[in-house]
């Protein structure tokens, strides 16, 4: 107010410079008189917090009784012990007076003032020097910078005004920024954006250049006096930034869901944007001047906008708006909230608040801190008590923005594990019924093995015989046994008979088939046999008082004995089927146990084989006087044999009758044949059976026995040749 | 020195969520439905030039958010409105029903300020919930000019603004006169307290 008086001040404090240098305790304390101990502060003058506004006050009061006051009161400050503050104020003033003076000097090359008007305001400015607002800052620098063409198309008189008015603003702001309240500040403020309106309205100047020059002219005061201005001592801005940002922070469980505001979360591109928003919105605080704040609540909220554009898929409203601004603040939790947003409101200027698009998402901005101040449970649609217990912090929030990220990528990889886990519990189940199938089928094959073995065997235990015959067919010691009645034959028999009879055999074996040698032999035979018989046999001749009977029986027995007999023949059949059936089953013994007992029967089996071809052969080896009972059995049907045995029957009477007694026994027999003449074909065969049973059944099993060798052996002496080839078996058996 | 216009009025468009304020908003200012139309600003803020009686009329319209949850905060968009739509959806009553509430809310926040009812969504008469009698019986009791429109359909979009701007206009003209005389005064006190400026 008083530039003389600054000026003379100014010595005095150089010269109290280099004292100030050195620093002691006492310098640190507050410079209060009153002896206060707490320390002070260079921004407060070297006072206590306390004592500075005691002191701002007394000395307020001091200005406006004495116009000297500056003066006595930086003497009181140059006597005071610690003057290093004020020096170092005082210094910074030094600084920003050539500074300002360099500036002005740009500012004058821009501007075509008057030589004499420039002198003026130089001179005005140089007065001014000692107040703090005019220090210069590479921003303000820039500031000029950028509207320097815009100032330029000015007229002079009204840059001049301008001017004036800005300094003006400064100096009372910064001479009574902590004594007025923010509220004067506020409408002084206002009052200079309305002037300087005013002011260009009425010199005509350009909507477009006004709008300019205001911007300038707010961007420059504001960014000056920022310091003084943006959260004041004055007022409780900074605490009730602190409480928001405490809100917010208790607040951080706060999610997308229960604002009901549609962020897909999980797109990519929406998550960066709201990434550039939360930055947007961050870098609100680094800004100093009102407008440029502004623009980064509208770079912010364009994002929102985008974001919510690629969420909807449409052009979002209001209605998705809000929520998704409060999110972004919730998640943002910008550094003095309170205070920006009282800032802007206090010193923006108000026709751009109250219209425009910064004017709208401010106001939005506004909107979104009041709810968030303001919000309860009912408000985001939750139970009054899970709220509590979020806000407390005793439960933890179920999914907040990045442990919903977390969760869902948690999740994921959990339902393709669990998908994973049931496909190889299926395979793992598929598996174990087809092991269970595979058991089953297993243990029932195994069953219907045995019931089939069982079966089979049950069916075969002859077949043990019959397994027996091959193997008795192998030792023919049974039947060896059996051979020694014939060799009695041998020691009744006569030397020329019997040579005569195997002369026969070997004649009509050559020739003819089996029973028609018979007839032959048999003649002979019953001859020989006939006068042998008697003799030789006296037990026999004891049926012969009931001859016919006996005869009669005789056919019975005949019978029965052909019965036996065919049974044998059966027996054979079956054996030989038996055979068939044990080879399969031997063969399938094979297949799934291989045991010793199996391998000895299929050893048993094998030379079964040609026994059964054998009975084909005997067609061949018509020699074979006993295969006529079979052959007979199987030819039943054929009716070349049929018509060859009635003459077979004659000499086959003869053995019986033989047996039972002389000459009868022919004529008998031949009315026996006659009668039997139907079973005819049983008759023969039944003495050959007979025949077979004594003589030449031990050819006959010498010839199952030896096989191919038989032709051979009945030509020369069979039954000496089957006991040699007893012996040699049994030889080699034992 | 060539000015846009020559007026800036401020419009609010109030209603429950989801009876079209947007819709209405974005049909008037871009002449399109909000259908598969993607803008590069957001809808909630637009700005129309248009002409009424040969003055050039920039309208500002500002949508917001009709949650129920958010009506407690919505004061401060009511600052230096000069006209309020009121928006409910004619195939909704329960909108209609609280059309009250936001006419009462209205009143709390502003002092004098134009209003106007609009039945939006009015494009599908089978829907039709919201008689038009009703509603105009409601309109006449509270002194509100009434339009049923469809932001849909573009059926009485255009004239519910233009409706709606005319009676701002006409207010702030009436308004203008009404202050002619103190005006005077005013500017007498202007200029001494200039002069005072000068002195210091």
């Amino acid at each position: 107010m008083n530039p003389p008086l600054k000026v003379t001040s100014k010595p005095k404090m150089f010269t109290k410079k280099s004292p100030a240098l050195r620093i002691d305790e006492a310098d640190l304390k507050c410079k209060s008189k009153s002896g206060c101990d707490f320390f002070g502060n260079p921004e407060w003058d070297g006072y206590c917090s306390h004592c500075y506004r005691k002191e701002r006050e007394r000395q307020h009061n001091d200005q406006k009784k004495s116009p000297n006051r500056g003066e006595s009161g930086s003497r009181a400050s140059a006597d005071s012990p610690l003057s290093l503050s004020v020096a170092k104020r005082f210094n910074k003033f030094e600084e920003k007076k050539q500074q300002q003076r360099q500036q002005q000097e740009k500012r004058n090359k821009f501007s075509k003032l008057a030589s004499s008007l420039r002198k003026s305001t130089s001179i005005r400015e140089t007065g001014r020097l000692p107040e703090p607002w005019l220090e210069q800052s590479p921003e303000v620098e820039r500031i000029k910078q950028d509207y320097a063409s815009h100032l330029a198309s000015l007229s002079p008189e009204v840059r001049q005004l301008i001017n004036k008015y800005i300094q003006g603003l400064c100096r009372t702001v910064c001479a009574d920024a902590n004594n007025m309240s923010i509220d004067e500040l506020s409408e002084k403020v206002q009052k200079f954006y309305q002037i300087l309106a005013q002011c260009m309205d009425a010199h005509n100047v350009n909507q477009e250049l006004k709008e300019s020059v205001l911007d300038y002219c707010e961007k420059f005061t504001m960014t000056v006096l920022h310091r003084n201005l943006f959260c004041p001592p004055t007022t409780t801005d900074e605490e009730k930034d602190l409480a928001i940002q405490k809100r917010i922070r208790q607040l951080n469980w706060v999610n997308a869901k229960h604002l009901d505001c549609c962020i897909n979360e999980t797109s990519e591109e929406v998550r960066d944007l709201v990434y550039t928003s939360l930055t947007d919105l961050l870098g609100m605080d680094s800004e100093k001047a009102p407008q440029d704040k502004l623009q980064a609540v509208v770079k912010c909220c364009r994002n929102i906008f985008l974001l919510l554009q690629s969420s909807v898929g449409g052009p979002a409203s209001a209605d998705e708006f809000l929520p998704a601004l409060i999110f972004i603040v919730l998640k943002a939790n910008p550094a003095r909230l309170k205070s920006n947003i009282n800032f802007v409101t206090r010193f923006c200027n108000a026709s751009r608040l109250m219209t425009g698009e910064g004017g709208y998402y401010f106001t939005n901005l506004c909107c979104a801190v009041s709810f968030i101040e303001n919000m309860t449970a009912q408000s985001l649609n939750l139970p009054e008590l899970e709220f509590e217990q979020y806000m407390s912090g005793e439960v933890v929030p179920t999914s907040t923005w990045d442990s919903a990220l977390m969760m869902y990528e948690g999740i994921s990889l959990m339902y393709e594990h669990i998908a994973a886990l049931d496909d190889m519990h299926k395979r793992a189940d598929s598996v174990l019924e087809g092991t269970e199938l595979l058991q089953n089928t297993m243990k029932k094959f195994v069953i219907e093995m045995k019931l089939n073995v069982e079966d089979i065997l049950a069916r075969t235990q002859i077949t043990f015989n019959s397994e027996k015959v091959p193997t008795d067919i192998d030792t023919e010691n049974p039947l060896s046994e059996l051979l020694p009645p014939p060799i009695a034959p041998q020691v009744v028999m006569s030397g020329p008979q019997k040579m005569q009879s195997t002369l026969a055999y070997g004649k009509e074996s050559l020739n003819l088939p089996g029973i028609t040698k018979y007839a032959f032999p048999s003649d002979s035979e019953l001859d020989a046999l006939g006068t042998d018989s008697t003799p030789v046999d006296g037990v026999v001749t004891l049926p012969m008082s009931d001859s016919q009977e006996f005869l009669l029986t005789p056919s019975s027995t005949y019978g029965f004995s052909s019965l036996d007999e065919l049974a044998t023949p059966d027996e054979l059949c079956a054996a030989q089927a038996s055979l068939n059936f044990v080879q399969g089953l031997s063969a399938v013994n094979y297949e799934i146990d291989i045991s010793d007992t199996c391998s000895d029967s299929s050893a048993g089996m094998s030379p079964h084989p040609p026994s059964v071809p054998m009975p084909e052969q005997k067609d061949s080896n018509s020699c074979l006087p006993e295969e006529t009972g079979p052959a007979s059995l199987l030819d039943t049907s054929e009716s070349p044999t049929s018509k060859l045995l009635p003459s077979p029957i004659k000499p086959v009477v003869p053995g019986p009758g033989g047996d039972s007694g002389e000459g009868s026994s022919p004529t008998v027999m031949n009315t026996t044949a006659e009668d039997t003449d139907e079973v005819s074909q049983q008759k023969p065969l039944e003495p050959t059976a007979n025949v077979s049973s004594i003589t030449s059944s031990s050819e006959y099993q010498g010839f199952t026995a030896q096989g191919w060798k038989i032709q051979s052996i009945p030509c020369d002496t069979g039954p000496s040749d089957l006991k040699s080839t007893k012996r040699t078996k049994g030889n080699a058996t034992l | 020195m060539v000015q846009e216009y020559d007026h800036l009025f401020k419009l609010l468009i109030i209603g429950d969520s989801g009876v079209g304020k947007s819709s209405l908003l974005l049909r008037f200012a871009d002449n399109t439905f909000s259908g598969s139309y993607i803008t590069t600003i957001g809808v909630d803020f637009k700005i129309r030039t248009i002409n009424i009686e040969g003055e050039k009329v920039k309208l500002q319209i500002w949508d917001t958010a009709g949650q129920e949850r958010f009506r407690t905060i919505t004061s401060t968009y009511y600052r230096g409105t000069h006209g309020v739509i009121v928006v409910y959806d004619v195939s909704n009553g329960d909108s209609f029903a609280n059309v009250k509430r936001w006419l009462h809310e209205i009143e709390q926040n502003c002092d004098v300020v134009n209003r106007i009812l609009v039945g939006n969504k009015n494009d599908a008469p089978d829907r039709k919930v919201v008689l038009t009698e009703d509603a105009q019986r409601f309109a006449d009791q509270m002194n509100i000019q009434l339009f049923e429109t469809s932001a849909k359909d573009n059926i009485n979009v255009e004239e519910m603004f233009m409706a709606i701007t005319r009676q701002v206009l006409r207010t702030k003209q009436e308004h203008k006169e009404r202050q002619a005389i103190p005006k005077d005064t005013v500017s007498l006190r202007k200029t001494r307290s200039k002069k005072k400026g000068k002195c210091c």
